[in-house]
């Protein structure tokens, strides 16, 4: 690939790797290692797909589409690990974001989005990330309707999951 | 219940700064680049087998057998021609494979996924099972002359021996097929989870 692609690849990188980080610890609750190794793929999978990627179109939409599928697809090859250790790993993530320097709530967070559906951890963390929920509905490919009904599901399992643990 | 998401939002967005990559961006690029190459070899060391099987065989064949029988003809074509067939398949499978594009939406995404997950499902499963038996069939009948050009016991250790190898590639397959139906399952699965 020319030099000009390696150069654009650069700039998305150093754009969007906080991003796609974030969403890949929120997605492994909290598990910064995990999804640093996760990130690597995510920008893997995008440099292959940089040949195809046309410049009027959006690249947050773009680098989160190919996140979403990257996610989904780990969860995938962790066959019989829908939920990936909801019990074993958030002691261990806890530690991470303890070091990290995070408040403990943040502990919780991350250990209540771990506990959604797959789909619905990915959603989550977008709206998290003040995402418009046309962009959202592009990303999963589904209707703003349906999202709707879906956020309004996740928002409910939360505020259980965050209240009652 | 608005309330409680705005508040989640306003306070991630406050108190949690993006998390800093361990990994920079000419070190990914470099796995990156290394990885697109070693995919391609990977994709199409099968295809390149399955090629130099079946040039060794049109050699071979032209070389020993002299196919003075209608048997030994058949068999010949019986052989060659499925394991073409393989290879065409093969060759349809990988340009499936790369058209499945990770920039797609997630739910289109997926469906590309099942379509290719049922394509090699069926190209390890009745395609593979009705080259097998032509493939028998056509070794048998290339033996016939072959056994007028070498010893008996070499001929009876190659029609003896090939049922095993046969049955070997058999459990294989299946197992192939049986993870391939799983992986249909998961992501079906998937599909209904992310449109429901």
């Amino acid at each position: 690939m020319s030099r000009e692609q390696e150069l654009i690849f650069t700039q998305i990188f150093a754009r969007y790797k906080g991003m796609v980080l974030q969403v890949c610890t929120g997605f492994l609750q909290g598990d910064q290692a995990l999804a640093n190794d996760l990130l690597q793929e995510v920008f893997i999978n995008t440099w292959i797909a940089l040949p195809n990627f046309r410049k009027e179109a959006s690249p947050k939409t773009w680098i989160y589409r190919i996140t979403v599928n990257t996610c989904l697809t780990y969860i995938r090859k962790q066959k019989g690990k829908r939920q990936i250790q909801v019990q074993g790993l958030p002691d261990q993530a806890a530690d991470q974001l303890e070091d990290a320097g995070r408040p403990k709530d943040y502990n919780q967070l991350y250990h209540a989005i771990g506990q959604l559906e797959s789909t619905d951890r990915l959603i989550i963390m977008m709206v998290l990330d003040e995402m418009e929920y046309a962009e959202i509905s592009s990303v999963m490919g589904i209707s703003e309707g349906t999202l709707r009904v879906k956020i309004h599901r996740i928002k409910q399992r939360l505020k259980n999951l965050m209240q009652h643990g | 219940m608005d309330n409680f998401l705005d508040e989640l939002k306003c306070n991630w967005k406050q108190d949690n700064p993006l998390p800093e990559a361990g990994i920079d961006a000419k070190t990914v690029l470099e796995k990156a680049q290394a990885f697109n190459k070693s995919s391609i070899r990977f994709q199409y060391g099968n295809v390149f087998i399955l090629s130099l099987t079946l040039v060794f065989y049109v050699i071979c064949f032209n070389k020993f057998l002299l196919y003075g029988t209608l048997l030994s003809k058949t068999g010949f074509l019986l052989m060659s021609v499925p394991l073409t067939v393989r290879i065409i398949a093969e060759i349809i499978s990988i340009a499936k494979g790369q058209s499945i594009k990770m920039y797609e939406d997630a739910l289109q995404h997926n469906q590309q996924l099942i379509d290719y997950t049922a394509f090699r499902k069926w190209m390890h499963g009745p395609v593979t099972y009705t080259i097998m038996g032509l493939y028998t069939l056509g070794y048998y009948f290339i033996m016939v002359e072959f056994s007028e050009l070498v010893p008996l016991w070499l001929i009876l250790v190659l029609c003896a021996a090939y049922p095993v190898v046969a049955s070997f590639l058999i459990i294989q397959i299946r197992k192939g097929i049986k993870k391939e139906m799983e992986q249909l399952r998961w992501l079906s699965a998937f599909q209904n989870e992310i449109s429901g």
